[in-house]
């Protein structure tokens, strides 16, 4: 192969097709595709770096071949290319646009007879990230002549003659940190590690975006965006992005609470602008990298999401945070039914009540036990024929607490006081069924429920509380029937556990023993703010209190009554000294007839 | 060192040498007229102009074939300091001879691939072609053009070539064009009046045994010195050899080497007759009683005798 003569080398900081240009130019004084012709070289060939062009540019021109590859943007099909091991999509190369520095080519040209021969278009001029000349430190000069060959950036064929290229006196500017780490970084310096652990494009994206939502709000789109903003928002990024995830959460937070103030609906655009809408986008092709699950997380966090909606590309699969109307319609229950339910339980302030259902936020965790008890409700109206029972019987369920409504009756205005949790249920029939035995015919010892009540002529309550403390031994289960209906007792079993003196007393016995009123007394089994004092088992209508709980009591508290005695004192002396010390009884002795004291309180006396 | 590669060196020495004659120093001078002196008399790489349309003017080294047109150009060339040296470590001027066939393009082409451009597209115009190659003698520095064989120049594309000529000729970066081939080229150049008035003309004179005799017989003696040879010592070898040498310089010294190659390879202790026979009779390929060295009245011996009975080609141009 002829070489060409003169040697005209390749200057490292220039790309292949810059040196081909100037090499036109040197050995033709003509253009850079006329040129390439010659050497049978196709220019889109040279521009995708293709091993054979640059081997063929470099072999033909005498020049070696290792710099001229390590400057060449290889192309990877379908609008990607790599450079120096980083890849990217063809949005971060300038594209047609050829961007230029004036002085750094002036300064190319200086002493030249032909300064065409000598400006190089820098490899760096061709990112887009590059906007800013790090030299001269003024703005890169941008081209695009609309012709078909503009991809090439040849400088030796921009219109220098004519009046477009003309520009006022240009204003310094420091090029921006993220350019310097693009630069540096294609140089193979290392910068901040988060970003060095994503792709540069990925990196520079990111980075922009976020800094465009932090510099020109939420409401700017990117489609209007000019260069210089761009590179505006590269500037406001940067601190953010160097410093990695803390920092960036950080900022997601403080984008959060800018947009709260103003009016409108809680959607993540509203706080995340462009950045929010560039990675929801349906067309996404490029993956936004490490920011998006960072992003993603924090929404989950913090943005009202509705259970299925798609998030970052996604599908949200639990909420963390949503208001009520959306945790209603994903759920499929109605939402003034969650919301009032969901004040009964406390999930939410009872003022919420009368506020609309979109407007009334919370975790979704706090709502989910009301969300699976709204779910599973059964009207009390069916409870019998779910249970297999008579509505007496399922009255004395409600009445020693087998089974609970979903709220108290004092909010009986709402549909669910009239319902009952359905897994409680459930749950109530499955125990039955463990713990007893099926038997295929009916014993004739054996009654069913209501027949042992009438015969025995105790309350089903008491008959159920047996049966459920497990003390009715003989009780079975008929075949082929379901629930209470299948339950049989022996009313003589019943006659007997209710003759057999048991250890401990009546609720009404142990009142009489510790000097309490007999009506107002029995706040002590069972206060409606407060865990009982006493612990205690239904009996018929009454309690029974056992030995165990009265002694615990006893070791717990002590009542006025008996102060005297436990401290040797004498009465008036003991009102002195609980006065001094100001120990108070642990209730209202007005209201409840009787004062009790904390034994605890009293070793201060 | 073995025979032969002692007689190899030795012929490799005599061919390299250079006999000087009065032609050198005309072409030299003509070439000197045409080049520019600097302000301290020193010439410098750039040409005269003549005109106020910043024409060059060319030379025309005319000479029959083997007269040693190209040898006397080439170091005529070099002697010039500023030509010899270029600014890329090549010389200032262009050496091409002429292609086969020789059109206007080929021409153009051969004279980019001497310039260090030797790849060119097919699809190229040749006004382009043209244009490159302006450009590429002064981005060089090129200061002159030597076309070799010009002769064969000639032939379909003459007039385009003239015209190309002419333009090279003319413009800022116009250069000095030196054209060396046959009488047949002088004829060409004489055709056009244009070319004419740009071309000052070197002629090759045939060899005059009264005028050239001392001086070959004194070059036949150092050669002879030179190859460790005793001399000749038949008076009228001279007049054989520059009969045999049809008259031309260039093709006398050569029949001198080559007698004294076939002396050394036969190992003879002095140069005579029979080896210039012998070389010749090797050259041209004739019988003995053809032989120019043998035969007694030489002069009479028609050498070229089957070119000159063949019927004249007409000179008058075609189309």
């Amino acid at each position: 192969m002829v070489m060409l003569f003169p040697h005209l080398p390749f200057h490292p900081d220039e790309t292949p097709l810059s040196w081909a240009a100037r090499s036109a130019a040197f050995h033709t004084g003509g253009r850079l595709v006329p040129f390439l012709n010659d050497l049978g070289i196709d220019l889109w060939s040279l521009k995708r770096g293709e091993e054979c062009a640059l081997a063929r540019l470099c072999s033909i021109s005498g020049q070696e071949h290792a710099p001229v590859a390590r400057n060449a943007v290889t192309s990877l099909g379908d609008r990607h290319y790599a450079l120096r091991g980083e890849r990217f999509a063809a949005e971060f190369l300038t594209g047609p646009v050829t961007r230029f520095c004036p002085s750094c080519l002036e300064e190319d040209a200086v002493g030249a007879a032909r300064p065409a021969t000598r400006w190089r278009h820098r490899l760096i001029w061709s990112l887009s990230v590059v906007r800013v000349c790090p030299e001269h430190q003024i703005p890169l000069l941008s081209h695009r002549g609309g012709d078909w060959d503009d991809g090439a950036h040849e400088l030796q064929a921009l219109p220098w003659e004519s009046e477009a290229l003309v520009v006022g006196p240009l204003t310094l500017r420091q090029p921006s940190p993220l350019q310097d780490y693009v630069v540096g970084r294609l140089a193979g310096a290392s910068g901040p590690a988060w970003l060095d652990g994503q792709g540069v494009e990925q990196a520079v994206r990111a980075t922009e975006m976020l800094g465009a939502v932090i510099a020109f709000g939420a409401g700017q789109k990117a489609s209007n965006m000019t260069e210089s903003m761009w590179d505006e928002a590269g500037r406001a990024g940067w601190p953010v992005m160097s410093e990695g995830e803390a920092a960036i959460r950080t900022t997601f937070m403080d984008l959060l609470k800018r947009s709260e103030t103003n009016p409108g609906s809680m959607h993540p655009k509203t706080s995340y602008g462009m950045l929010y809408a560039w990675m929801s986008a349906s067309r996404l092709t490029k993956d936004p990298g490490a920011i998006r699950p960072l992003l993603r997380e924090h929404i989950l966090d913090t943005v009202p999401l509705t259970k299925g909606q798609i998030l970052l590309g996604s599908p949200v699969e639990a909420p963390r945070v949503s208001s009520v109307a959306k945790i209603a319609a994903g759920e499929l229950v109605h939402p003034m039914t969650l919301r009032n339910l969901l004040a009964d339980q406390g999930a939410i302030s009872a003022s919420d009540r009368e506020a609309p259902c979109g407007h009334i936020f919370l975790r979704y965790d706090e709502a989910r036990p009301s969300i699976r008890m709204l779910k599973h409700a059964v009207p009390v109206s069916r409870v019998p024929e779910f249970l297999g029972a008579s509505r007496p019987m399922v009255a004395a369920l409600l009445e020693i607490g087998a089974l609970t409504r979903l709220t108290g009756v004092e909010a009986a205005s709402s549909k669910m006081s009239k319902a009952v949790d359905g897994l409680e249920m459930a749950a109530f029939l499955e125990r039955m069924q463990v713990r007893l035995p099926e038997v295929a015919e009916k014993p004739t010892t054996m009654a069913t429920l209501a027949k042992a009540a009438e015969k025995g002529r105790v309350k089903m309550s008491v008959i159920l509380s047996m049966l459920l403390q497990g003390r009715l031994l003989r009780a079975c289960r008929l075949a082929g029937a379901t629930g209470l209906a299948a339950v049989l007792v022996d009313p003589q079993e019943i006659k007997s556990k209710l003759a057999l003196p048991r250890p401990g007393m009546s609720g009404e016995l142990a009142l009489i023993i510790l000097g309490f009123d007999p009506s107002r007394g029995r706040r002590v089994f069972c206060h409606p703010k407060a865990a009982p004092l006493i612990a205690s088992e239904p009996y018929g209508e009454d309690v029974w209190v056992s030995p165990a709980a009265l002694e615990n009591f006893r070791r717990k508290y002590v009542t006025k009554k008996r102060l005297p005695l436990v401290m040797g004192v004498r009465p008036l002396a003991i009102e002195k000294l609980l006065r001094e010390r100001g120990v108070k009884p642990i209730w209202d002795p007005r209201e409840f007839g009787a004062a009790i004291y904390e034994r605890a309180d009293l070793t201060k006396v | 060192m073995s025979h032969h590669a002692q007689t190899a060196r030795t012929l490799e020495h005599l061919r390299s040498l250079h006999v000087g004659s009065d032609m050198d120093t005309e072409l030299t001078g003509q070439l000197a007229r045409l080049l520019k002196p600097d302000d301290e008399g020193e010439l410098s790489p750039e040409p005269i102009r003549f005109t106020r349309t910043n024409e060059t003017r060319g030379i025309m080294v005319v000479g029959g074939a083997g007269s040693g047109k190209s040898h006397l150009v080439h170091r005529a060339l070099m002697k010039f300091p500023v030509l010899a040296e270029g600014g890329y470590g090549r010389p200032r001027f262009l050496e091409c001879s002429v292609p086969s066939p020789a059109t206007l393009k080929s021409m153009v082409l051969e004279m980019l691939e001497k310039s260090g451009y030797g790849t060119v597209s097919p699809t190229r115009q040749v006004w382009s072609l043209v244009q490159i190659l302006r450009e590429r003698m002064r981005m060089t520095g090129t200061v002159v053009l030597w076309i070799d064989e010009a002769h064969d120049l000639f032939c379909a594309d003459r007039n385009l070539i003239l015209r190309a000529l002419k333009s090279l000729m003319q413009g800022d970066d116009a250069v000095i064009v030196v054209l060396s081939g046959t009488e047949e080229l002088a004829q060409v150049i004489r055709t056009d009046p244009q070319l004419q008035r740009r071309f000052s003309t070197v002629a090759f004179a045939a060899l005059v045994p009264e005028l050239h005799g001392d001086l070959f017989q004194q070059i036949v003696g150092d050669y002879c010195q030179r190859a460790g040879l005793g001399a000749p010592v038949e008076a009228d070898l001279v007049g054989r050899v520059f009969h045999g040498a049809r008259y031309r310089f260039g093709r006398a010294i050569e029949l001198i080497v080559r007698a004294i190659e076939v002396a050394l390879h036969a190992e003879a202790s002095d140069l005579t007759i029979d080896h210039f026979a012998r070389a010749w009779a090797m050259h041209e390929g004739c019988s003995a009683d053809q032989n120019v060295f043998y035969v007694e009245q030489y002069r009479l011996l028609r050498l070229d005798q089957a070119s000159e009975d063949a019927p004249r080609v007409s000179t008058r141009r075609r189309g």
